[in-house]
């Protein structure tokens, strides 16, 4: 993508929403890199559920019976398997790429995300020479109070990694649980490999770069996974606390989010089985 | 190794890459270089190294430290009074070089917690010390040790101002701080419209400073109250050129101003390339500025030095110096030193005819 277009498209409108949010809520940088990680992911909710719904669909077909017959059976003629496997794809309606849309169309938006911060936390002349040409200076006409953005949180420098390592470790911590509540079974020992292999280098590679990357980022980090498992959560990959199940009865939430939810008190009775009961139940039936 | 396993190391390098590259990781230059000269030499401060140079060929003298440290980062504008340099780095230390030694170190101040931005400023046997960590440190030029500390509410990235005793501290807090140079003790204290990141310029009683509210502010220097404010297009980031009662600055929507230091009316204003930022305080002689833009010239990625006629700001020349132009450029013995970034073939410093715009000389740390 064009330089320009990128900025025109992403980047821009990013980082001036990322601006008025701490224009609203009082200055406060932490609040409102919270608030904009989860209206960013809001907006990506659905292609979030959609790459986990193929990913589900995938690992189950894996796991059947026709699957692994044919694994068995074309062992030694790798052409012919992934002939047999197009043919079960169409036989069963699945496309295969279908998990890799939605990943593909977030990824600019998360990259996009993480640049807008870097931008508007501007702790360096240049970064700040930067960020002068991104602001809509005729819709944010008060942008010279914000700047620079106040970069002290509790014990930390936002724009400086955390001296007490208490970040990255944050971030290691998140980083692992989320990977390890999303990422599905996998189906054979090669791919089993993979994702354990995975999800111990994700997680130090992330905490690595938080132990020199400005902690405002590692904030960043952290709050993506919390969101991440929160979003796991509703779909009902993970079992949700007790006083979170007896809150949301009183919550009226729209019919395309109840769908997703755990059976649970009078949620239970009104809402579709989720999609993760539908695998366990269709898995060991 | 198998494919899965390829695929996997392929997908976090490139991960990697990507997070690396959006938050300038690795050895990108976080900043412009920072230049000054003195004397027969010229000092400039990019990277991993202070480099000295010969003013009349460009050929280098030493560099601190010798052998490059990738730990050690250096942008801010060295001072140098007498024997002694100072130069602060983004690894948060203060060094105190002997110029005569080759800039053998004499001190090392690791007070400040933050980057070092702005140049330091010497003063007799005081040496004031800006820093990113919202303080200004007062140090003992002989030894090093802290005198006073002052803290401000924001990064401080510019070099103050001192006269007569007073110190003046602009900070991106949007305050204006006069404090006594001796004690560190707060005098006045003025809010203005906008982050200040330049030096204050002092003419008639009178501080001269801009503002990112797209204005330039005079305040009284006796006790902090503004006489006149003058609107611009863009961002101030830089502190004014005054000559004869007329002051010269840019803003980062590329336009120069001429005007009245006494009311701030603007005499002329001129647009050189479009917009493309002028950050830099211009330089001055013999009737002629000298202005660095930050990029736009024939190749768009690089900028451009242009010598314009301060009476009325037309075009003398303009030279193109294959780098992003954003450090202030700096006019002796007939030359015009500029120090560009992201330059082609490495060129750090570079010195132009002052007459013509043809080089002179340039500099290109060795590899």
């Amino acid at each position: 993508m064009n330089l320009n277009l990128w900025n025109s498209l992403i980047l821009d409108p990013m980082v001036n929403a990322l601006l008025l949010l701490y224009s609203w809520l009082g200055q406060n940088f932490t609040l409102s890199l919270t608030v904009f990680t989860v209206l960013v992911r809001m907006l990506t909710l659905p292609l979030t559920w959609q790459q986990q719904k193929s990913s589900k669909v995938m690992a189950e077909l894996q796991k059947s019976k026709e699957w692994l017959d044919m694994q068995k059976k074309y062992a030694k003629d790798k052409q012919a398997l992934g002939q047999a496997q197009m043919k079960l794809y169409q036989e069963k309606g699945i496309n295969p790429l279908s998990g890799c849309l939605p990943t593909l169309i977030q990824f600019p938006i998360l990259i996009g995300l993480y640049q807008a911060i870097t931008r508007v936390m501007a702790t360096t002349p240049l970064q700040l020479l930067d960020l002068y040409a991104h602001i809509y200076r005729r819709t944010l006409p008060n942008a010279a109070a914000l700047i620079p953005v106040g970069n002290r949180f509790f014990w930390l420098n936002l724009g400086q990694p955390d001296p007490w390592y208490i970040l990255p470790v944050l971030v290691v911590v998140t980083t692992w649980l989320q990977q390890k509540l999303i990422t599905p079974p996998a189906a054979d020992p090669q791919s089993a490999q993979m994702t354990q292999s995975m999800a111990v280098t994700m997680p130090l590679m992330f905490g690595f770069f938080s132990l020199s990357f400005p902690s405002g980022l590692s904030i960043y980090f952290v709050i993506a996974n919390l969101i991440g498992i929160a979003q796991y959560g509703m779909m009902g990959k993970i079992e949700l606390p007790d006083f979170v199940k007896k809150l949301l009865p009183a919550i009226e939430l729209p019919d395309f989010v109840k769908q997703y939810l755990p059976a649970s008190g009078k949620t239970s009775s009104s809402a579709k089985p989720s999609p993760a009961k539908a695998v366990a139940k269709k898995s060991h039936g | 190794m198998t494919r899965s396993k390829f695929l996997t190391l392929a997908t976090l390098a490139a991960l990697a890459l990507v997070v690396t590259a959006c938050v300038g990781g690795g050895s990108a230059p976080t900043s412009w270089p920072g230049l000054s000269v003195s004397g027969d030499n010229v000092y400039v401060a990019f990277n991993q190294q202070v480099h000295a140079l010969n003013l009349a060929n460009g050929q280098e003298l030493w560099s601190f430290p010798a052998q490059r440290d990738t730990k050690i980062t250096f942008y801010a504008e060295p001072a140098v009074a007498g024997d002694l340099m100072v130069v602060g780095g983004y690894n948060k230390l203060v060094y105190g070089l002997s110029v005569p030694d080759k800039g053998l170190p004499r001190w090392t101040f690791s007070d400040a917690t933050d980057h070092i931005v702005g140049g330091p400023l010497i003063d007799g046997k005081m040496v004031f010390i800006p820093s990113a960590d919202y303080n200004l440190y007062a140090l003992d030029a002989g030894t090093g040790e802290k005198r006073w500390t002052f803290a401000a509410k924001q990064a401080i990235w510019a070099t103050p101002l001192i006269d007569n005793g007073r110190l003046y501290v602009p900070s991106l807090d949007h305050h204006l701080y006069a404090l006594d140079a001796a004690t560190g003790k707060l005098i006045w204290d003025r809010e203005l419209g906008g982050a200040l990141a330049g030096t204050p310029a002092l003419f008639d009683g009178t501080l001269i400073v801009g503002a990112f509210d797209d204005k330039l502010y005079a305040v009284n220097a006796a006790d902090g109250a503004i006489k006149w404010s003058q609107p611009t297009e863009g961002w101030v980031w830089s502190g004014p050129l005054v000559v004869d009662g007329t002051l010269y600055f840019g803003d980062l929507e590329g336009w120069l101003y001429s005007a009245n230091a006494a009311t701030g009316s603007v005499k002329w204003k001129v647009r050189p390339d479009g917009q493309h930022a002028l950050r830099a305080t211009p330089a001055f002689a013999d009737g002629t500025l000298f202005v660095a833009a930050q990029i736009g010239c024939e190749a768009a990625q690089y900028g451009c030095l242009y010598a314009l006629k301060a009476a009325d700001g037309s075009e003398v020349w303009k030279k193109e110096v294959g780098g992003q132009l954003v450090t202030a450029p700096i006019v002796a013995n007939g030359l015009v030193i500029v120090a560009p970034y992201g330059a082609k073939d490495n060129i750090l410093v570079a010195a132009l005819d002052a007459a013509t715009g043809n080089q002179r000389w340039s500099f290109a740390p060795p590899k």
